[in-house]
């Protein structure tokens, strides 16, 4: 049977594309925009009504339209600042640990040893845990009062009593920089182990041959070769950290004071307990920006300049 | 925040006015329990990790560990702690309690079920909330489980005469006592008001300023208020 409808290759193209295209605009695009609308609308849903859409029985308010009124107001909030120096610190020490610690358990793992399939396998646990498991496994081991690591500090007589990790504010900051790091460098290992079983084994062998090495077959052969990797690694780090928010959920709620508050975290408690979704949102466009804006720094300094001339 | 202003009431200062604005800064009483908090902070007579616990049940159940000279419960965990040999070596016991110091006066808080003001099936809603959190049967449903099954405090006196409730509760606290101090229990109007959520989770952040000693106490307390006057 034929329709008789005769279509170019790239409408053909088209039309098969259409159904994902449709769904990614449904489920992506429209939230993004809708979002991007509130941050320069007046949203305080304990104060404001108005008029509204009803989309398959759901109310999606249209709120009174503020421009720009929500990003100058939050930046003229010093917490909105100091949440960021302490964000661009947390994000900076994240991905710093997550990427050395994942590429130096990648490295190992490149090994061969006996138990390398079961170590390969174990690794991936804390990355599988969800963050509020985490969140918890790490308040069992860190509490000052139950922790099993100052239970052992103690025991070892390393300590007279307990360390109370979470008292101030920068070292409760460092614990949720290690913490982190414990659930995410796994992953980090996996993309890196996954680059370097993907380089020739005879570049090596001619390496060795030359006399180079281990840190100079690191250094001039395993290295360049992960700059792809390393480029995906901190992107995908740097994200994640600028968007961390379930352990300080779980770990601190942002304290003490405003001491683990992170921009995320700031603009989660602006639109989810205070009901400003208009500067909520705009907080978490901010980051949105300070996240592109890194990755394009990432790729003219890992990427872009290792790129073949044309 | 509820133990602040149990404190404070106990001191007999008023956290706020009528009009429901914050007058912290204008009492003596809660001068006195933040500089109170501050040497106990100091010098160590809390759980040093207090300020970042994450629910306020947390932080009582770090005085649970008994290392502290400063202690503080909610009532309702006495069940727990005074009534089920399961969950407590304590148990089963009935609790020593003691008026709260100073006025006697204390924070009473309760859960209450609002409607929207958008609410489809109205009738049904209050129905609903009715059984939820009052008597819509005259027979005290929920209030009396709440109480045998968690031993909450509850806003209505008559559950402290209940015969089902005296025989539970007379096993593991003293129910004189406890329907004396719920006499002392003072309405917070602020809650009702649209800001008081905002309010809460930043006050928090400048009470804790006041206890670690990075700001004084009358400049925090001055804080306190000021943060009300901006979200009102």
């Amino acid at each position: 049977m034929t329709l008789g409808v005769r279509l170019s290759e790239g409408r053909f193209a088209l039309l098969l594309v259409l159904p994902a295209l449709l769904a990614i605009f449904a489920v992506v695009m429209l939230p993004l925009l809708y979002s991007l609308w509130l941050s320069f609308t007046d949203v305080n849903v304990l104060r404001t009504s108005g008029p509204a859409l009803e989309l398959f029985g759901v109310r999606v308010p249209l709120f009174r339209w503020v421009g720009l009124q929500n990003y100058v107001g939050i930046f003229d909030d010093p917490l909105y600042w100091s949440s960021l120096w302490r964000t661009l610190y947390f994000v900076g020490a994240f991905v710093l640990e997550a990427t050395l610690v994942g590429l130096g358990m990648a490295l190992i793992l490149n090994e061969r040893f006996a138990g390398r399939p079961l170590l390969r396998s174990l690794l991936l646990i804390p990355w599988s845990l969800s963050r509020v498991v985490v969140g918890l496994l790490w308040i069992g081991i860190l509490d000052f009062e139950f922790g099993a690591f100052n239970g052992l500090l103690y025991n070892l007589h390393l300590v007279d009593g307990s360390i109370a990790f979470f008292k101030d504010g920068f070292s409760a900051l460092n614990v949720l920089v290690s913490v982190y790091a414990w659930n995410q460098a796994p992953f980090a290992a996996l993309l890196f182990l996954a680059g370097m079983q993907s380089i020739s084994v005879d570049v090596y062998s001619a390496a060795e041959v030359d006399g180079a090495g281990y840190w100079q077959r690191f250094g001039y052969l395993t290295l360049p070769a992960l700059r792809p990797i390393l480029f995906l690694v901190t992107v995908l780090a740097t994200v994640n950290a600028f968007l961390m928010l379930d352990l300080i959920y779980v770990l601190t709620m942002g304290g003490p004071a405003h001491d683990t508050t992170t921009v995320a975290w700031l603009g989660f408690q602006t639109a989810f307990t205070f009901f400003k979704f208009g500067p909520g949102t705009a907080i978490l466009y901010t980051l949105t920006a300070l996240c592109l804006l890194l990755t394009l720094v990432y790729y003219r300094l890992i990427l872009a300049r290792f790129e073949p001339a044309a | 925040m509820p133990q602040f202003m149990s404190d404070c009431f106990s001191e007999g200062a008023q956290v706020f006015d009528a009009q429901n604005r914050v007058i912290v800064d204008q009492e003596p009483g809660a001068a006195r329990t933040m500089e109170r908090w501050q040497k106990m902070y100091r010098t160590g007579l809390v759980n040093p990790e207090v300020l970042t616990k994450t629910s306020s049940t947390d932080v009582h159940r770090l005085f649970w560990a008994g290392r502290y000279a400063y202690h503080t419960n909610h009532s309702y965990y006495l069940k727990t702690i005074a009534g089920e040999p399961q969950n407590s070596k304590l148990a089963p016991k009935k609790a020593r309690m003691a008026m709260y110091p100073g006025t006697g006066a204390t924070y009473m808080w309760t859960d209450s079920y609002v409607l929207n003001a958008r609410t489809k099936a109205l009738e049904d809603a209050w129905k609903l909330t009715r059984f939820l959190g009052g008597n819509l049967n005259g027979d005290w449903y929920v209030q009396r489980q709440w109480c045998l099954i968690a031993g909450l405090d509850n806003p209505y006196p008559e559950m402290y005469e209940h015969p089902e409730i005296v025989q539970s509760y007379d096993r593991w606290v003293d129910l004189k006592l406890l329907r004396l101090q719920s006499t002392k229990g003072k309405v917070i109007g602020a809650y009702k008001e649209p800001w008081y959520a905002e309010y809460d989770t930043k006050a928090l952040a400048i009470v804790h300023d006041i206890i670690r000693g990075g700001v004084t106490v009358p400049k925090g307390l001055k804080q306190l208020a000021s943060l009300q006057k901006s979200l009102a």
